[in-house]
């Protein structure tokens, strides 16, 4: 045990001489790679899920539980012929499915993934890139995801596509007003655009709960779950890939790889949109009652190096953030084989007549409250 | 001294040929993705100089949403390029383009005092590139724009609502027919 916490705390040491500017590439490159493991795990567990709701037996032939399911399944999606129409739009037809991926991707790169990993004196944060209007960044880089659906619906050159993306960017683009109403609320309650400083807001205790978002504005947290099942074009709002209705809608002229891509955007993109659920509403990479000094200092004072310290906190963290993160992907999974998809109309009454007025009376209710909480004054 | 970098070359390459792109596109399609890329990389272009508020909100107001809205209106116009007319040398156009060309030198030419001697961009210019770098740039913009700027945030307030009102009107059926249709 010894031998190992020295291990640790040379390594600690490498680090900081070697490679102190590289912190934000390598905190990248964990990301992506976290990212990119995680998509075959979601996949599987999708499967999985869906038979234990349905009482099927699901994919269990490849490997131990069906584990290598997913890989079998990649491998068939790489070597298949990704069919190519001969009046698609052939630069947007292509251009299309490395839109679906690369948004969610960059959106997670905004998410604090754990406290600070310290390095003698420095401390660099365990998150992609640390901005100071991460919040409006996330919604940004989000909100192009639906360019994908688009063009993949106009290029495809096919009536079903077609209707299908647009479809999806009316819907897109109705639920984020929603969204962006929420968030203005939000945003009056911490006064901050910063979500490694929201995450922080929320440490402490109030009383026998933890400081979470989730019971400062419970109004935005159910707005913004609602919102996340219709931005990721998950059930009951996948209308734009309605099979009832429009074959398979905005990807229907896509195979093999190209579809292995938008398959694979939809996972990151509910990836980011539970990251972002859980740094907003569930405290973040905090683990309830116990604050990162806290946790530091139980490390330190079991006498390991503080740079290794530190990153078995970060670690501890990242693992309360990702129960988090797989809470919300389970309940993105459980609603899918639980409810029926919308009708259209009934989709756009239910974001323009109920949500968007209940966001607008939860933004003006919100600065009453902090008006007459800050003592009435302007 | 501020030395514009590689990457901002190349930003200000890739703005300018998707720009270039936009107009002399011939498919409708294609022209709205490529201001979506001019629009999309002018937030890029803010990032490489600090000003990520200003970024953000670029890419979130302008890559966004206004983008995706004018797509979604030439998606479902369906415009094949067969269907648009390209205009002919009219004297109108030479008017017309000629005083956009007009305003557009001008612009350039009011933006010239900023730089300085070199071409590179003098201390007043630093000092507001340093201003936006501020952790609080989103706090100072808004209280700048919810001060000094008041009278014209509220004045394009209200010429948004009249566009606004205007679409209705315009977007109104006839009240004849409309009655009529219903057939009771």
């Amino acid at each position: 045990m010894e031998s190992l916490y020295r291990t640790a705390s040379n390594f600690g040491d490498w680090l900081g001489a070697q490679s102190l500017i590289y912190f934000p590439v390598v905190s990248v490159l964990i990301l992506a790679a976290i990212i990119l493991g995680a998509v075959p795990v979601l996949v599987l567990a999708e499967r999985r899920g869906a038979a234990w709701i349905q009482r099927r037996s699901g994919p269990n032939r490849v490997g131990p539980f069906g584990l290598f399911q997913t890989v079998a399944d990649a491998i068939k999606l790489i070597f298949k012929e990704a069919n190519l129409p001969k009046r698609a739009h052939l630069f947007l037809f292509l251009l299309a499915p490395a839109l679906a991926v690369i948004p969610p991707f960059v959106a997670l790169a905004v998410i604090p993934l754990g406290g600070d990993v310290l390095f003698g004196p420095n401390a660099y944060p365990f998150q992609g890139v640390n901005l100071s209007v991460g919040l409006l960044f996330f919604l940004a880089i989000s909100s192009l995801h639906v360019y994908s659906v688009l063009t993949a619906g106009w290029a495809s050159n096919n009536k079903f596509s077609l209707m299908g993306g647009l479809r999806s960017s009316s819907q897109m683009i109705s639920y984020e007003i929603v969204i962006g109403m929420a968030i203005v609320s939000l945003v009056i309650t911490y006064g901050t655009l910063d979500l490694r400083e929201i995450v922080y807001l929320q440490q402490s205790t109030s009383g026998a709960l933890p400081a979470w978002g989730v019971f400062k504005q419970p109004v935005v947290f159910v707005l913004l779950w609602i919102c996340s099942f219709a931005e990721t074009n998950r059930l009951p709002f996948d209308l734009p890939e309605g099979e009832s209705e429009l074959v398979a809608g905005y990807h229907t002229e896509y195979s093999g790889l190209t579809f292995a891509l938008f398959m694979m955007g939809e996972y990151v993109a509910m990836l980011a949109a539970s990251a972002f659920l859980s740094t907003l509403f569930l405290g973040g990479f905090n683990i309830p009652f116990i604050t990162e000094a806290e946790l530091l200092k139980f490390f330190l004072d079991m006498n390991i190096e503080q740079t290794a310290a530190s990153i078995m906190t970060v670690a501890c963290q990242f693992a309360a953030l990702a129960a988090k993160i797989g809470f919300f992907m389970w309940v993105f999974i459980w609603v899918r084989w639980s409810l029926p998809r919308f009708r259209y109309d009934q989709l756009m009454s239910l974001g323009w007549k109920v949500l968007l007025p209940i966001s607008v009376m939860n933004v003006i209710g919100t600065m009453l409250y902090s008006y007459f909480a800050a003592g009435g004054a302007a | 001294m501020i030395e514009p970098t590689i990457l901002q070359y190349i930003l200000g390459t890739l703005i300018l040929s998707t720009a270039i792109l936009t107009v002399l596109g011939k498919n409708p399609v294609m022209s709205a993705m490529s201001l979506m890329g001019t629009l999309f990389l002018t937030g890029l272009l803010y990032f490489t100089v600090g000003a990520h508020f200003v970024g953000t909100v670029q890419i979130l107001i302008y890559a966004g949403a206004i983008c995706v809205l004018l797509i979604f209106i030439v998606m479902l116009l369906d415009l094949k390029p067969h269907n648009v007319r390209i205009p002919g040398r009219k004297p109108v156009y030479l008017f017309a383009g000629g005083i956009s060309a007009l305003f557009a030198t001008g612009l350039v030419i009011s933006t010239l005092p900023a730089l300085g001697t070199n071409g590179m961009l003098d201390s007043g210019v630093i000092a507001a590139n340093n201003l936006v770098e501020d952790a609080q740039s989103a706090k100072a913009i808004s209280l700048t724009l919810l001060s000094k700027y008041m009278l014209p945030f509220q004045v394009t307030a209200l010429l948004l609502l009249a566009a606004v009102m205007g679409v209705v009107v315009i977007g109104q059926k006839n009240k004849l027919t409309d009655s009529e249709g219903k057939g009771s």
